[in-house]
């Protein structure tokens, strides 16, 4: 067996206070607490965020956990009755901005904060033709209409990718779409299409670093800039109605989903296979959730109607007890 | 000893429960407002803190069994068309 000296060339130091600038692996005994410590990986956790102005599903959602936008969403009951709100996010509290053009729920998403903002299609009772192919923009002051789609997305359920100028668009029920669209700001371009369809496409990343993943069956795939990868990996439990955030093809994150039952799962794709996370303390799904970084989760609306929401703080390395156990 | 403790507790937001806690116990919201925590020192120290009313599971269950039965009326009181963006009915739920 090997030891800490063979592994590192030095036994473990003893000091009285924990290094100020210690290498990642390090460990050393803290004599003044009487504790083994290690500069080792921590553990990723979801936390409660500031509780949602109303208790919308499908909710619609951009940016960080810092700087976060939702909108729209249905509430539960028949249409109309559904809000046009939007609001934003600091991080901490939720104020009230601009109002989207038409009341709709489940529309693409696409984002990086509270001053960009694009939504597109989305599900309204008939008459439908006022989101079906429609885009809006918000610029923090107010939503404006952007370029048309050239795919109809009724049930988008929330998925999308990229900032205003560079969006992302995949899948959309109903009909378990492939269609896979960019936009520029102004126009949208036909893509070819993602390697299966589905009603949600979790969709992470830019324009020449897709990674596109099928709520219906798990299909996982990268996009870069001109031909989709299929991954021999599938996500382990595929699952619609969820939502999906994270840095890039390498590193994004479902979380969520489910029909019928609600789920709280999380998984993170790495570039090559699908991993658990810990778990969402609630089970969520019709959820509006984004996240451009894998440290700016944000979970966002429940069905049934519910306010709670969730911030995700990725695992880091940090100085930690060691124990034996 | 039973795993899990219940309580009924208002979300209120940031803070509510952090990442801390979800490391050092495990905890789940469900409809009504109805948490469940594991039974630990930890675990009750939270529901006591945030001013929850501990239930029993039974009693647990009933807030949620309610809770859920309402949404599934409310559900099958739509039409065809608006169901289609909710996807499936709203789940029993049974409490660990």
């Amino acid at each position: 067996m090997s030891t800490y000296e063979n592994l590192h060339g030095r036994r473990v130091n003893v000091v009285s206070s924990n290094p100020s600038n210690p290498k990642d692996g390090e460990v050393w005994y803290n004599s003044s607490l009487g504790e083994l410590k290690g500069y080792v990986l921590g553990t990723a956790a979801w936390s409660a965020g500031g509780a949602a102005p109303d208790a919308l599903a499908s909710s619609m959602m951009a940016g960080n956990k810092d700087d976060a936008m939702k909108w729209g969403g249905d509430t539960g009951s028949s249409y109309p009755g559904w809000p046009t709100t939007s609001s934003s996010y600091n991080g901490t509290s939720w104020t009230s901005d601009g109002t989207i053009p038409t009341a709709v729920a489940a529309s693409g998403q696409g984002g990086a904060g509270h001053t960009d903002a694009t939504m597109w299609g989305g599900y309204r009772p008939s008459p439908n033709a006022a989101t079906i192919n429609k885009t809006n923009e918000f610029n923090g002051s107010s939503w404006t209409a952007g370029g048309d789609l050239n795919d109809n997305r009724e049930y988008a359920y929330a998925t999308g990718a990229g900032p205003q100028t560079a969006c992302i668009a995949i899948g959309s029920g109903p009909g378990n779409s492939a269609e896979h669209e960019n936009y520029n700001g102004t126009a949208w371009s036909e893509e070819t299409d993602f390697p299966s369809g589905s009603n949600f496409v979790g969709t992470v990343g830019s324009q020449t670093a897709t990674l596109g993943v099928s709520g219906s069956n798990g299909t996982t795939a990268t996009w870069n800039g001109s031909a989709w990868t299929a991954s021999p990996n599938t996500m382990n439990t595929p699952r619609s109605y969820g939502a999906a955030g994270g840095a890039d093809s390498s590193e994004a994150y479902v979380f969520g989903g489910g029909s019928g039952p609600a789920k709280n799962l999380t998984e993170l794709y790495n570039g090559t296979s699908w991993s658990a996370q810990p778990n969402m303390a609630n089970a969520r799904n019709s959820t509006g959730g984004s996240g451009i970084q894998s440290n700016g989760l944000i979970a966002g609306s429940i069905y049934p109607g519910n306010t709670a929401i969730e911030e995700f703080t990725a695992a880091t390395v940090e100085v930690k007890t060691l124990t034996v156990s | 000893m039973e795993n899990f403790l219940y309580g009924v507790l208002t979300n209120t937001g940031k803070g509510f429960f952090t990442a801390e806690d979800r490391r050092n116990f495990f905890l789940r919201g469900y409809p009504a407002d109805v948490w469940v925590v594991g039974n630990n020192p930890k675990g009750a120290l939270w529901i006591a803190d945030k001013n929850g009313v501990f239930k029993t599971k039974s009693e647990a269950q009933a807030l949620v069994t309610a809770e859920v039965e309402a949404a599934q009326a409310e559900y099958d009181a739509l039409s065809d068309e608006e169901k289609n963006t909710r996807g499936e009915r709203p789940s029993d739920i049974t409490l660990p």
